[in-house]
């Protein structure tokens, strides 16, 4: 009889565990949906762009990654794609059990007008603060306050330099949270991941930052120039 | 014997330091050298400029000679100066003076000020100064972080050895007020990934 009792509670409890997977998904595709209509953009729960192919730090980490939930449409001539990215890396501990922990991302992605070297900027963390005391910098600019804040690395550090001038430093310590890729001709901007109706934060975070691209990044760094 | 393993261990590490850190010495020294480059072919740029935009303003305001005379003198003395950053910077100070009052003089000249050429040459002017403005800033931070270095244990033993000695920043002005700059239109590619 107890063993019963158990095997149907646990039955409930899996059975429940799916249904309540099942209609929290079902909610938050509706809830992408309304989203994207109020942005007057379209949607897709699949990646109709291969996201995954284009060249960021962010796509290649973990053992396993994918896109879902894809927004894309235009703010002032300018191409925007938002989505949700999710990796994860599996662990194994010395009994040989494993386990997988994911991490997920809001993500947005808009072109640039030239091609920029490999460049990321982000809020100093933990470790790149000790590495700071330790001696090992990052690229440095006139702003301590900068320098502290955050850290800028760059296959290029002329073009580091040249993009993260004095209003580009202002905006991103006024924004700071954010994440910043830029490689080829695009810019991608993430942090953890948001409710759908709060996608608008990281479109607004890469479109301001486009906006803040010093033009003389243009006028150096286009092909021919 | 283990301890004659162990000195020897420790005394190759050291070298294998010493090495690296006199590289990066040269590397950096190298660096600011080529970063200095661009900062001399920048200012090139504007010293190539101003006998367009002298010409322009002469249209309108010929009997503003003694500002033409004064910026030419002051543009080729900035030429001529062959001297360490701090010298070229107080030469290209002078030139950005006798350029601001030159644009002042603009000013009073309406016609001028709407005239194509000045405009374009007004432009050119700016985007030049933002560009001395990116070189001179990627050349101060290659100048701050090798004198990091040079004042930092333990490179400043190597530094000293060696003679690497701390480098000048180039610091100056503006010739054109940022409030009239023209606005920033970074036209982005419309393409898909």
């Amino acid at each position: 009889m107890a063993v019963a009792l158990i095997i149907v509670i646990g039955v409930l409890v899996v059975g429940g565990a799916i249904v309540f997977g099942y209609y929290a998904r079902k909610r938050r595709i509706q809830e992408w949906q309304q989203t994207a209509g109020h942005l007057g953009f379209q949607y897709s729960t699949e990646d109709p762009f291969d996201l995954l192919g284009l060249p960021f730090d962010l796509f290649r980490r973990g053992d396993g990654r994918g896109v879902e939930n894809v927004v894309w449409g235009q703010r002032d001539g300018l191409d925007i794609k938002a989505f949700e990215y999710w990796y994860y890396e599996d662990s194994s501990d010395a009994q040989g059990h494993t386990s997988r922990d994911y991490s997920h991302f809001s993500c947005t992605v808009v072109p640039t007008a030239v091609s920029c070297p490999h460049t990321s900027i982000a809020p100093e963390g933990v470790f790149s603060r000790l590495g700071r005391a330790l001696g090992f910098h990052d690229i440095e600019f006139e702003s301590e306050e900068f320098n502290k804040a955050m850290k800028v690395n760059s296959a290029d550090p002329q073009f580091a330099t040249y993009l993260v001038d004095a209003r580009m430093m202002q905006w991103l310590l006024d924004n700071k949270g954010w994440h910043f890729e830029l490689c080829g001709r695009w810019v991608l901007a993430y942090g953890g991941r948001t409710k759908p109706k709060l996608i608008w934060g990281v479109i607004e975070a890469a479109r301001e930052f486009h906006q803040h691209i010093p033009k003389v990044i243009d006028e150096t760094y286009r092909e021919g120039s | 014997m283990i301890g004659v393993y162990i000195a020897a261990g420790v005394v190759g590490l050291l070298l294998i330091a010493f090495a690296v850190s006199y590289d990066r010495f040269v590397r950096q020294r190298n660096l600011i050298k080529n970063s200095w480059a661009n900062v001399d072919t920048e200012l090139r740029r504007r010293y190539d400029l101003i006998p367009n935009l002298v010409e322009a303003v002469k249209g309108y305001a010929a009997h503003e000679k003694e500002i033409f005379e004064k910026l030419a003198q002051a543009r080729a003395d900035a030429i001529a100066q062959a001297g360490p950053p701090e010298a070229q910077a107080r030469a290209e100070n002078g030139v950005v003076s006798g350029l601001r009052q030159l644009l002042a003089v603009t000013e009073n000249y309406p016609q001028l000020k709407a005239s194509q050429n000045f405009l374009s040459l007004q432009n050119e002017l700016t985007n030049t100064e933002d560009r001395i403005q990116a070189a001179r800033r990627f050349y101060n931070n290659n100048v701050r972080a090798y004198n990091t270095r040079v004042q930092s244990f333990p490179s400043n033993a190597i530094a000293g050895m060696f003679h690497f000695q701390e480098q000048q920043y180039f610091e100056i002005d503006e010739a054109v007020a940022r409030a009239g700059a023209p606005q920033v239109d970074l036209a982005p590619d419309t393409g898909t990934p």
